[in-house]
């Protein structure tokens, strides 16, 4: 852990602030609007402040609770299926070389290229044969599909950071391959695995027409409750819709920066100095 | 790793087992339930679960069907009764691929549909099946022999739809800046002239604007009940010269001199409620009120109708050939179609929309509650509205007219 103990320059405050001014501004309407009804133009604040909106998102119609629950279920379940698939395929890819290894390595990767549209075309079709699995599942499975190339290029790359040296040394002092990659590997994975999952969970979030298609319209997660709304011009009900999309996202970035504290920290303290420098520089890269 | 994989498939076994069970053997059901009497019907719906797949982007319509109806039918029927948001071209296409699948059992009991979408589902029968003249309630209280019941923008709904409610066009404006509003095309034509740069109307497709367009047909007509009848395109191609030409001589006069028309009635509404046009209209007569209330339309804005009439037409309720609980679905539309229920719907708290009864089968007691019914400042008299009431034309007119529109003046 070493900390440069520099002030930042004026440029870099400059850029940082007008940055931060990009991403937060478009905030300011969307907050004020979930608070108004009407808000014609040339007025800079509204006249009339109203909570109808965000009482209609928490009465029984609105649905704010549900579809944070379903969204949270499926998010879990897509992430666990990447857990489970994507670690094992990440590893297998940066550490073996075998023929064909490039073909695999694009088939795991072409939900990124292949167009989103051909796809889910044939997803509906087999939503359908696959009525008979539970809602959660399929849709996670649907998921699963889109999310599992981000996951895979975060831990293949991360396992290529690590490289095969200590898992070599582990085993010629006689470890088992499961103890390597719980006791070697998967400490050196961890901020790359907290990442992908980041990733995974937020984009999971945001998928409205794989869980469309997938539960028939029946699984109500925030996109597909927010959606009757997109169309109809109700500014205020849309905006505090959006704010509440965005709490998730919010609880799951602080929740990766906290894990990523208390990981880096547990390191510090059990390995000692040497290697917890190593792994942050290892992270780092 | 084989007794990880046996777990596995012990799982998703079990997962299979529990939702199969639940949704089996439905398109008998469906078949049975319309043979079946009333009496068994409601039996057998006791305590089971009904999807209503409904639009959803209305929070007052939304309110009505949770906090309203669901809590009433649990009480009643011990029915528990669940809405699904989904705009109608999508869970008609929905039914459409399960049909091409030969999906027997499917999520939706009940959908609100109307116009061009129930002329999909029936010519491609995605639905049950006549089942209005099983509803005690239907039977009692609509008028079963009226046009707007019998008929669906021209296409005969034999039984295979109930109607939910009715709604009318009307214009709305704002009276601080309009003591006298135009009560004929005429009339407007001559009011657009005079104040330029305050009236326009959406866009044709759109919903709204399109409806308009039928209004200055319905005026320049000379005999509009002959396209009440079978399509017949000469007979529209005769007559829409006289169309074009109206939409034409306000064009100059129009917002942004007619170069741009806004392109929803969401964008209409904005340009009214910035005060940019003093007119708006749409194809709900309690709108107006209901913004009103939200404090998004001036508290001075009234409505009014043509002194010729304006458009008017039935909304329906459908059963897919599909329905997990059929017996449900039916004993829900009977519900709907309640006096009480119907009664409700009329009140600006939730929806402010007109009843699909006909009020003369009401019993005294209810009638006067309806008359007493609150239905909002701007919202016009029952009466008046009913004796302006004109019937909507078949889908291949107002397709044609909406084609006609991007040609002849939208494009000219």
């Amino acid at each position: 852990m070493v900390k440069r103990i520099k002030s930042p320059g004026i440029i870099t405050v400059f850029f940082v602030m007008l940055f931060s001014l990009f991403l937060l501004l478009p905030f300011v309407p969307l907050i004020i609007w979930s608070f108004t009804k009407y808000w014609p133009w040339p007025l800079l604040l509204p006249e009339k402040w109203s909570m109808d909106s965000w009482r209609y998102l928490f009465s029984a119609s609105g649905r704010a609770g549900e579809g944070l629950f379903n969204s949270l279920i499926v998010a879990v379940l897509t992430l666990v299926g990447n857990m489970v698939l994507g670690i094992p395929a990440a590893r297998v890819l940066a550490q073996n070389e075998f023929r064909g290894k490039m073909i695999v390595f694009s088939i795991l990767l072409a939900p990124l290229f292949i167009p989103y549209t051909v796809s889910i075309m044939g997803m509906y079709d087999f939503a359908i044969r696959l009525d008979f699995i539970n809602d959660y599942l399929s849709v996670a499975f649907a998921h699963l599909i889109i999310t599992l190339p981000y996951f895979v290029a975060t831990i293949w790359f991360q396992f290529r950071l690590i490289g095969a040296k200590y898992q070599e040394a582990a085993a010629s002092l006689g470890a088992s391959v499961s103890k390597i990659f719980f006791w070697i590997e998967w400490p050196l994975l961890l901020p790359a695995v907290l990442l992908g999952s980041f990733l995974v969970m937020v984009i999971s979030f945001s998928q409205y027409l794989p869980t469309w298609i997938m539960s028939g319209g029946t699984m109500l997660t925030i996109p597909v409750v927010i959606f009757p709304f997109a169309s109809s011009g109700n500014s205020s009900i849309v905006s505090a819709y959006s704010l509440l999309f965005f709490v998730p996202i919010l609880v799951l970035m602080l929740v990766y920066f906290l894990l990523m504290r208390i990981n880096s920290r547990k390191q510090f303290i059990n390995r000692g100095e040497d290697i917890a420098i190593r792994t942050n520089k290892h992270s780092n890269q | 790793m084989k007794k990880l994989s046996m777990c596995l498939a012990i799982f998703l076994l079990f997962l299979s087992g529990c939702s199969a069970g639940t949704k089996n053997n439905s398109q008998r059901v469906g078949e049975n339930s319309l043979k079946s009497d009333w009496k068994e019907i409601t039996a057998s719906a006791k305590g089971s679960k009904v999807n209503f797949f409904m639009w959803g982007g209305d929070e007052g319509i939304n309110r009505y069907i949770d906090e309203w109806v669901a809590p009433q039918l649990k009480d009643q029927y011990n029915i528990e009764l669940k809405r699904y948001p989904m705009d109608a071209v999508e869970f008609i296409n929905k039914l459409k691929t399960e049909k091409r699948a030969n999906k027997k059992s499917g999520e939706m009991d009940v959908i609100w549909i109307n116009g061009e979408n129930f002329k999909t589902a029936k010519q491609e029968k995605l639905l049950l099946g006549p089942f209005t003249s099983k509803l005690p309630n239907f039977q009692q209280y609509v008028d079963t022999q009226s046009d707007d019941i019998n008929y669906d923008f021209g296409f005969p709904t034999e039984g295979y739809e109930a109607p939910w409610g009715k709604v009318q066009f009307v214009f709305a404006y704002d009276s601080n800046k309009i003591s006298n509003p135009p009560k004929s095309i005429d009339e407007l034509q001559a009011w657009v002239k005079q104040n330029p740069g305050k009236f326009t109307y959406p866009a044709p497709p759109d919903f709204t604007g399109s409806a308009f367009i039928r209004h200055v047909l319905h005026e320049k007509s000379k005999d509009y009940n002959a396209y009440l009848s079978k399509y017949d395109e000469a007979l529209l191609k005769g007559e829409a010269d006289q169309v074009w030409n109206v939409l034409n001589e306000m064009k100059p006069s129009l917002w942004r001199e007619g170069k741009s028309y806004p392109q929803s009635l969401s964008q209409l509404e904005q340009l009214y409620k910035n005060g940019e046009v003093w007119m708006t209209m749409g194809y709900d007569e309690a709108n107006a009120s209901n913004l009103i209330k939200t404090g998004e339309f001036p508290a001075s804005t009234k409505t009014f109708v043509l002194d010729k009439g304006t458009l008017s037409n039935t909304h329906f309720l459908g059963i897919p050939y599909n329905a997990p609980n059929p017996d449900g679905a039916m004993t829900l539309i009977n519900f709907l179609l309640s006096p009480s229920t119907q009664m409700k719907k009329m009140e600006i708290e939730y929806w402010g929309e007109n009843m699909s009864l006909s009020v003369e089968r009401l019993s005294d007691k209810d009638r006067d509650i309806v008359e007493s019914i609150d239905r909002g400042s701007a919202t016009i008299s029952q009466e008046e509205l009913s004796s302006h009431r004109i019937p909507e034309i078949g889908a291949e007119y107002v397709q044609w007219l909406e084609r006609g529109w991007m040609e002849n003046v939208a494009n000219k």
